[in-house]
């Protein structure tokens, strides 16, 4: 369970923070899809948890508290934005719940076609952010972060249910997100 | 209909039972169209596992640190510190003056503020010993060397590494000095944040913070009439 944290007397937040920055950094980067937010959340993130750093009551849990403080703070953030900000790579990719509109003979390219691709990696970071924030953050919790589904249930405040859902969705997405892209490429 | 992306997806993720995996590996092993779908899933699941993690930008650590833990035990501190302050302030004010005396007075603008030249003190080296009095609350500054010079962008920089005796309850302070000073302000340097910060928290009543450039805390403002003191701005954060 990660509701209860834990930390030893001895670790103080210089340490925590020295720790754990880049997985705040890069879990918020990931999450907002730009630097700029990311810097700001960290700064948000690390006095949050300098404030309740004594709640903590167990090492091996500090990693996922911290994730779960990112998250929410990264929550709070779009939050206050919706309305002024939403994605229009989002409404591009158009997809219905649970629905990928990639078709089945797209994939009949076979897994050579995605392999074949050059700077997957970038690629991929790229087709998270055409992800709807509430897929893009499971993905990122468990195929980057490795969590597992009762961590990110916590983490998240969702159902476990909902959190194998949402990974199954969000990665079929950028799957046919990738081979969308892969077919347009091959059509140039 | 079995909903193959969901299926894969918990395969992928070892979740599913026994009697399950064997009906996606008999599918796997039956179905060209299911074994595509699952070799494109595992390599998008694979690349996210191995997406590297970036660097803070440079600064950025420091300055959340410098942020979040001077803003707390600054009040601690200042609250701790404010019976002292008052005693102390006069005393380091003027030490502050003799030492910043000689070469302030020289420049100023309109403002009243001191505003270096560009080439002021790009040849200047100096240094000079101060013995505050011993009748002042806050003790002295010994030795103090000075070394102004400037870049090329302007900014003027001196080295000095000021000795601080606080002979009025703590015990002795120590803090090794930077100080920067751009347009009308100088800005403090110090080596050790906590150490600054109790050192400014014991001297001066209400200092201000301006700057988050890590361990930037403090600025100098020097008013235009030179009465023989300076005026001493060290602001609070916010």
């Amino acid at each position: 369970m990660v509701a209860r944290w834990g930390i030893d007397d001895d670790m103080n937040f210089e340490d925590v923070f020295a720790k754990y920055q880049k997985l705040i950094y890069n879990l918020s980067r990931r999450i907002m899809g730009n630097d700029e937010d990311a810097q700001d959340i960290t700064q948000e993130v690390a006095i949050k948890v300098y404030r309740n750093l004594h709640k903590c009551k167990g090492e091996d849990f500090v990693a996922a508290w911290i994730s779960k403080i990112t998250h929410n703070t990264c929550m709070d953030a779009l939050r206050k934005r919706k309305g002024k900000f939403t994605s229009s790579l989002d409404d591009t990719v158009g997809f219905d719940d649970g629905e990928v509109q990639v078709q089945i003979e797209d994939e009949a390219i076979g897994p050579e076609a995605l392999l074949l691709q050059k700077e997957l990696n970038a690629q991929i970071e790229t087709a998270l952010l055409k992800l709807s924030t509430e897929y893009r953050t499971i993905v990122i919790l468990r195929d980057v972060n490795g969590y597992s589904y009762e961590e990110i249930a916590e983490i998240t405040g969702l159902p476990e249910g909902t959190v194998k859902s949402r990974l199954f969705r969000g990665r079929s997405k950028l799957k046919n997100i990738l081979l969308r892209e892969q077919n347009q490429s091959d059509l140039r | 209909m079995k909903n193959w992306d969901e299926v894969l997806s918990l395969y992928i993720d070892d979740v599913l039972d026994e009697k399950q995996k064997a009906d996606v590996e008999k599918e796997l092993a039956a179905s060209a169209v299911v074994r595509v779908k699952y070799e494109n899933l595992l390599i998008v699941t694979q690349t996210l596992n191995t997406l590297s993690e970036v660097d803070l930008p440079e600064g950025l650590a420091d300055r959340i640190l410098w942020n979040t833990t001077a803003k707390h035990t600054q009040k601690a501190k200042s609250r701790k510190a404010q019976w002292i302050t008052r005693i102390a302030s006069y005393g380091t004010v003027a030490a502050a003056a003799l030492l910043f005396g000689f070469y302030f007075g020289i420049n100023r603008d309109d403002s009243g503020l001191y505003t270096p030249e560009a080439d002021e003190y790009s040849s200047i080296e100096m240094t000079a010993s101060l013995d505050i009095s011993e009748d002042a609350e806050f003790g002295g500054f010994e030795p103090i060397g000075v070394r102004l010079f400037s870049d090329e962008n302007f900014e003027y920089v001196t080295d000095a590494e000021i000795q601080a005796e606080a002979r009025t309850l703590v015990a002795p302070v120590t803090a090794n000095v930077q100080m920067t000073a751009l347009s009308n302000e100088i800005t403090f340097f110090v080596n050790d944040i906590q150490e600054a910060i109790n050192f400014f928290a014991l001297t001066f009543d209400g200092f201000q913070i301006v700057s988050q450039r890590g361990d930037a805390f403090a600025t100098v403002e020097v008013p235009a009439e030179d009465n023989g003191t300076l005026l001493i701005h060290l602001m609070k954060i916010e």
